[in-house]
């Protein structure tokens, strides 16, 4: 095989042989553990508001600020003498979602504009690049809690803060792969023999596109769900009664000399699930096959 | 012994940013000159554009915005007063230049809430929130580097292992909860640090220190653990290329070789991570002054977005924006003077 053919073997993803890449994310204990957990997550959130062992939302003020181990109560009560188990149960599910939102809205933004800047070049990628180069002059955390603080506080405004400000991110990263596949020999053929642009991107860049996005959105949703906590915490994510890890932060943190022990599981939590997006993120592109590190 | 000059060319590093288009051939100082010419002026285009989005926050406020900034129990004079002092009567970009005209004389609007000139609240909160940061990023460069090193020159082994779990846990953890978690150990349990507020460095600069030290280690970490991997992957490359083993061979002591050429052929990359930080860290400081109930800007920027002080809240993520446009620029300059590839 010449050298030519064995590099666009290499540098085509979709050639990679699927039982190759489970084979070397399998061999990656750590991005496995990552992958369990997150499925651990996901299914808690999925069935949630079936297995919580009391209502999340009801208080019982003769059970208020017990701490971890009391009978009844494994996680302890917050402030309303709700049970913290089961609102940590719901609250996983909140941030999941809202992290799965923040994630979508940034790749649904960011996708689209980084396919354009990095396919047509010229002037619309100066255009788009110039923007997004402004977008990330704001700290994430700061123009989130802008938007969402003016638009009114709830968590789909949260979400769509948060979705607005990391989109410049996935713009670079498309942009970024669509650039270094755009010179390669199959898109200059296809090219040549007539194929419309929007083929072009569709058939032949998006699926190479793909795979470096898969990890980006993965180390995307960590980064959204810190955010979420943040804007949570400072009281511009869900509303009260409803509960997400941040806000449950939020409301521990006033009652921190008292009953320290609230501030402590739903930090947890939250360093557990974007932990473990984080590796499986590392993991994947790993395994992904262009490059596999020693 | 010394080796010659050409045996520390760096190696072909991963370049985390853009290239600029460099003055090729030419001699290096004009080249100099021109990059950072260039740099200037798209630093210049890039305040203008921020100035933009920070003016346009005022369109997503919902319904009439005289109606909602005044509040609920608004009197008509009070929503005629905002509608005057925003000139929301005028088109927008007539809004946007007297705006703009006034942020480039210093004059950034009169809170709604506190009824003082914008920029003098962020004048006084600005030696807060910079002595939080600059405490954080000198914190997290010197622990970050240093375990950096230390996870390179010991890959594979027991200290490799452990700030390399450290750094990742640190990545995932939210900042806030870090010291929140600081708060209840070192100032609730065993009261060694003040747990809230703040002493200017003038009043008195221990009890300055003092009241640093935690928000500072809670802002430090994901900033020190980003720091410690991006070391650990650059300084172990370059340890393993060849002119390392010559210059090793020559007779240098390990030390100078890992200080001297190690850390130096590194020291691009990471001027680049170092400045992403040091923006991060600002959006970041928000929240933990929160915790710490610390005067700076991030608390007033809190406080504006709860009291609807919108004047307050632009100011504060105008001046923030340009922090990062010029930590951004002095970092493309370092890089170039750090790394010789992009300055012939």
């Amino acid at each position: 095989m010449s050298v030519m053919a064995q590099s666009a073997v290499r540098k085509s993803p979709r050639r990679v042989n699927p039982n190759r890449f489970s084979a070397r994310l399998k061999k990656q204990p750590i991005a496995m553990a990552g992958l369990v957990a997150l499925c651990i997550l996901a299914t808690v959130a999925l069935i949630a508001p079936w297995v919580t062992p009391y209502d999340p939302y009801a208080p019982d003020l003769n059970a208020v600020l017990l701490p971890p181990g009391s009978p009844g109560h494994l996680f302890g009560t917050d402030e309303l003498g709700r049970d913290v188990a089961s609102r940590l149960l719901i609250g996983g599910r909140v941030s999941l979602i809202a992290a799965l939102q923040g994630t979508g809205i940034a790749l649904v933004v960011g996708v689209p504009l980084g396919l354009v800047a990095g396919f047509f070049g010229a002037w619309i990628d100066k255009v788009i690049m110039f923007f997004t180069d402004a977008v990330m002059s704001f700290p994430a955390l700061l123009l989130a809690m802008a938007i969402a603080g003016i638009l009114g506080p709830n968590l789909t405004n949260a979400m769509v803060a948060i979705g607005l400000s990391t989109a410049p991110r996935a713009i670079r990263l498309v942009r970024g792969s669509v650039l270094s596949i755009r010179e390669e020999t199959y898109i200059e053929a296809a090219r040549s023999i007539g194929t419309p642009s929007y083929q072009i991107v569709f058939r032949h860049i998006m699926p190479n596109v793909l795979a470096p996005l898969v990890v980006f959105a993965a180390i995307l949703a960590g980064t959204v769900m810190l955010i979420e906590a943040g804007l949570s915490f400072i009281g511009l994510g869900v509303q009260p009664p409803e509960a997400s890890w941040g806000a449950m932060l939020g409301s521990a943190f006033n009652y921190i000399s008292q009953s320290p022990w609230l501030a402590v599981f739903p930090g947890v939590c939250i360093a557990i699930s974007v932990l473990a997006l984080n590796v499986l993120g590392d993991g994947v592109r790993d395994s992904i096959g262009k490059k596999v590190r020693r | 012994m010394t080796p010659t000059t050409d045996l520390s060319v760096s190696p072909a590093l991963r370049e985390p940013k853009k290239q600029p288009t460099p003055a090729k051939r030419r001699i290096p100082v004009a080249g100099l000159l021109r990059s950072l010419g260039s740099r200037l002026l798209r630093s210049l285009l890039l305040f203008g554009a921020v100035t933009l989005t920070v003016f346009g926050l005022s369109a997503l406020i919902p319904g009439d915005p005289a109606v909602s900034l005044a509040g609920e129990g608004a009197t008509p004079e009070s929503i005629a007063a905002i509608r005057e002092q925003l000139g929301l009567s005028k088109p927008w970009f007539e809004q946007y230049f007297s705006w703009m005209n006034g942020v480039v004389h210093g004059d950034l609007g009169t809170s709604f809430f506190y009824h003082t000139p914008v920029s003098g609240l962020l004048m006084g909160r600005l030696p807060v929130t910079l002595s939080l940061a600059l405490f954080a990023i000198i914190a997290a460069v010197l622990f970050g580097i240093l375990a950096g090193m230390l996870a390179a020159t010991r890959r594979g082994r027991l200290a490799d292992k452990i700030t390399t779990v450290l750094s990742t846990v640190g990545i995932a953890t939210p900042n806030f909860w870090v010291g929140m978690i600081l708060l209840i150990l070192f100032s609730l349990n065993w009261r060694v640090f003040p747990a809230v507020g703040y002493t200017p460095i003038t009043t008195n600069a221990v009890a300055w220190f003092m009241h640093l030290v935690l928000p500072g280690v809670a802002l430090a970490a994901a900033a020190g653990a980003e720091l410690q991997r991006q070391t650990r992957s650059s300084v172990s490359e370059i340890l393993s290329q060849d002119y390392i083993r010559t210059a090793r061979a020559q007779g240098l002591t390990r030390r100078r070789v890992l200080w001297q050429r190690a850390l130096k052929n590194g020291a691009p990359p990471l001027a680049t991570v170092v400045g992403l930080q040091a923006a991060v860290l600002l959006g970041g400081s928000v929240v933990v002054e929160k915790v710490f109930s610390i005067p700076g800007l991030g608390t007033l920027a809190i406080d504006s977005v709860t009291l609807k002080d919108l004047p307050v809240l632009q100011g504060v993520v105008l001046l923030n924006a340009c922090f990062v446009i010029i930590i951004n620029f002095a970092t493309d300059i370092i890089y170039t003077v750090l790394n010789p590839k992009v300055r012939v």
